[in-house]
């Protein structure tokens, strides 16, 4: 599906077709989950904030001016949603108006080391994420994770391309300090 | 050599993915400048790590829930509270419902707004029953044949009146008989606007005994 598909099935959706929309979901749910898992560790949170970001979608779809490309779009809206979930999280956190840390009892006995081992440098590798400057988050995680050009990059965050070469670099950076600190 | 070309070179550098001319660069560059080293050992340590972690487990069928789990959500919020009624009629019915609470906002400014005379006195003045403005009416001829001042002395005068010829009727029927273009009216309603309390209390008074 190219730019020119996803123009046409938006024009059909603003039309009334709402199988339309359901080809773009399907086509991005993927990609836009994945990236708000990364800023949001827990899928559950990351969930909402997908499903959210597809609802957004859908109330402003009928207002999408196209001038930048659907993709550019949505991964904005996916993008900022992350972001304020986490500000709202630690908002929530500062006033301990919940409890964010869940406590996962697991049986060790009956789980093999290794599978320990892949789940403490899976949290800490989400630890590393989480401790970058908003900016950084989130040029790291389109920029590793999706593997978007600069180019794309800076039409999604409304930047430019030096500002977030320096930005991919200092997060990296970051990680491997923290990693080299942590383990 | 420009801060974000050095970033760049240092990053595909660390991950492995320069050519040889631009590999020979970085050496250069790292060469001229030590403490790059610090950071492409940082670099590498990052993409190391971020290499051995395989994607986060996910429940089995996400994807293939996620679209009908939208779908739910995407309606239950559009769902309208009055979806019963046809949509023509909620079109219909949606300006009289616009109208009737301006009216009801214009009653209710209406029924706030203060009475110009909305005094005790006058609320009584106006509530007497219409025989007795009749008899009012009679008594205020009588009096201005007798006294030959229809409508040519200050009204103040009429204040003043003894009681016998119950000046509080007076003010009931010209009250009662409002009207802004009659200028006497107008005066009597000064001149009840300017009444003392005691003045006011005394007419209210004989206005209850009339009553």
């Amino acid at each position: 599906m190219n730019q020119d598909d996803e123009l046409q099935l938006i024009q059909e959706f603003r039309n009334g077709n709402e199988q339309a929309y359901n080809k773009l979901v399907l086509r991005y749910q993927e990609k836009i989950y994945w990236i708000v898992r990364r800023m949001i560790p827990d899928h559950d949170e990351a969930d909402d904030v997908t499903q959210n970001v597809f609802i957004k979608a859908y109330q402003s779809l009928k207002t999408f001016k196209g001038d930048s490309s659907f993709y550019t779009w949505i991964y904005r809206i996916a993008v900022n949603s992350s972001l304020n979930e986490i500000r709202r999280k630690k908002i929530r956190k500062t006033f301990s108006l919940d409890e964010s840390e869940t406590i996962q009892l697991h049986s060790d006995d009956d789980q093999p080391l290794e599978r320990m081992e892949k789940e403490e440098r899976t949290k800490l590798i989400q630890k590393a994420i989480e401790q970058l400057p908003e900016k950084q988050k989130k040029v790291f995680v389109l920029r590793y994770y999706e593997e978007l050009p600069y180019e794309e990059i800076a039409k999604i965050l409304k930047t430019s391309v030096g500002g977030l070469k320096a930005n991919y670099f200092h997060a990296v950076k970051k990680i491997g300090d923290y990693l080299k600190h942590e383990t | 050599m420009k801060h974000d070309e050095a970033f760049e070179l240092l990053i595909e550098y660390a991950e492995g993915t320069l050519d040889d001319s631009r590999i020979k660069e970085v050496e250069k560059m790292l060469l001229e400048f030590p403490e790059r080293r610090g950071e492409l050992e940082l670099l590498r340590h990052a993409f190391d790590e971020l290499q051995k972690n395989e994607d986060t487990d996910i429940p089995s069928h996400y994807f293939t829930n996620f679209l009908p789990r939208l779908q739910d959500k995407i309606h239950q919020g559009t769902e309208s509270k009055f979806q019963f009624i046809p949509s023509w009629l909620q079109t219909a019915i949606a300006p009289l419902v616009v109208l009737c609470i301006i009216s009801s906002l214009v009653g209710l400014y209406q029924s706030l707004k203060p009475d110009e005379f909305s005094s005790a006195i006058y609320t009584i003045v106006k509530d007497i029953d219409q025989n007795q403005i009749d008899e009012a009416t009679k008594m205020l001829t009588l009096f201005d044949n007798e006294t030959n001042i229809a409508g040519a002395v200050e009204k103040t005068t009429r204040t003043q009146l003894p009681d016998k010829y119950l000046n509080q009727k007076l003010f009931t029927k010209d009250i009662l008989a409002s009207n802004t273009l009659d200028e006497n009216i107008i005066n009597d309603r000064q001149i009840l606007s300017q009444l003392e309390d005691v003045d006011a209390e005394y007419i209210l008074d004989q206005l209850h005994a009339i009553q």
